[in-house]
């Protein structure tokens, strides 16, 4: 499909997917509203960058992605401590005193075949809403939107490889347990 | 040999975290004996694979621009096309 340049039949066709997209990862809605009009804008001054191999739709999330990125860097400087003792204790208080499972995990069973249950994937989407802003942004930036461990430390700011290692294993360790305790599904225990 | 929390924190480090040839050894024959982590490293590969690409609207009610926001839009993105 020939892109038209013309912003506002972006908005009425993919205004809403952009909004959410970012909504997804800033959870603010001034600054998603504002980056979903950067990437309108910017994409009309790169109208000729856009060569009708991908969709329109995946050009302009493209295009909120880069957006994003710089919008994250810059608040990046702003934040707050990477770990803190109180998410070692969250962490520590799974086990009990010999050091094994206080609530074991279920077995949800084949990985691949789990991932494509939409119970499931609708738990995950609420579960990651869930987060706590640094954990959650992590996780998406690295599992959804798929960027690499030096991409992630220069967007975020981290401080460290090892912090990074650290805030990953407790988003995932918290995103296990909300979908179980909301998930239906997976098997027995 | 490495407890639950030990071997925890190694499953949901992966893949990034690489792992000393020990902590491979310890993680593998603690895996062998203990189905709960293996449950939990199944988990962690079930969820890397669910998130992938996972569309902002999965949720059941999606975020949508309000009316008012979409129309402050609308100004904007005419003023800017009226200036080129």
């Amino acid at each position: 499909m020939a892109a038209t340049a013309d912003p506002e039949a972006w908005l009425d066709s993919h205004g809403d997917a952009l909004y959410a997209f970012a909504m997804m990862r800033v959870r603010n809605a001034a600054v998603a509203e504002d980056l979903v009009q950067e990437t309108l804008l910017a994409a009309l001054g790169a109208l000729a960058g856009f060569d009708g191999r991908s969709s329109e739709r995946t050009w302009l999330i493209g295009i909120l992605k880069h957006k994003l990125i710089d919008h994250l860097r810059r608040a990046g400087r702003e934040q707050t401590a990477d770990t803190t003792s109180d998410d070692e204790a969250v962490w520590n208080a799974r086990f009990d005193h010999t050091g094994h499972w206080a609530e074991p995990p279920r077995d949800w069973g084949d990985p691949a075949r789990i991932a494509e249950n939409d119970g499931l994937r609708q738990a995950l989407a609420g579960c990651i809403a869930r987060l706590p802003e640094r954990q959650r942004l992590l996780f998406v930036l690295r599992e959804v939107d798929g960027l690499d461990t030096d991409e992630l430390l220069d967007t975020l700011g981290i401080s460290s490889a090892n912090n990074l290692w650290v805030m990953l294993s407790r988003a995932r360790a918290a995103l296990r347990e909300c979908i179980e305790r909301t998930w239906g599904g997976g098997g027995r225990r | 040999m490495i407890d639950c929390n030990e071997a925890t924190r190694l499953n949901a480090s992966a893949p990034e975290r690489p792992l000393t040839l020990g902590e491979r050894i310890s993680l593998t024959l603690h895996l062998a004996l203990c189905p709960p982590c293996r449950y939990f490293r199944r988990q962690m590969a079930a969820l890397r694979a669910a998130a992938r690409g996972l569309e902002a609207d999965a949720v059941p009610k999606p975020p949508v621009l309000e009316d008012a926001a979409r129309e402050r839009l609308r100004e904007r993105l005419r003023a800017a096309r009226d200036d080129t």
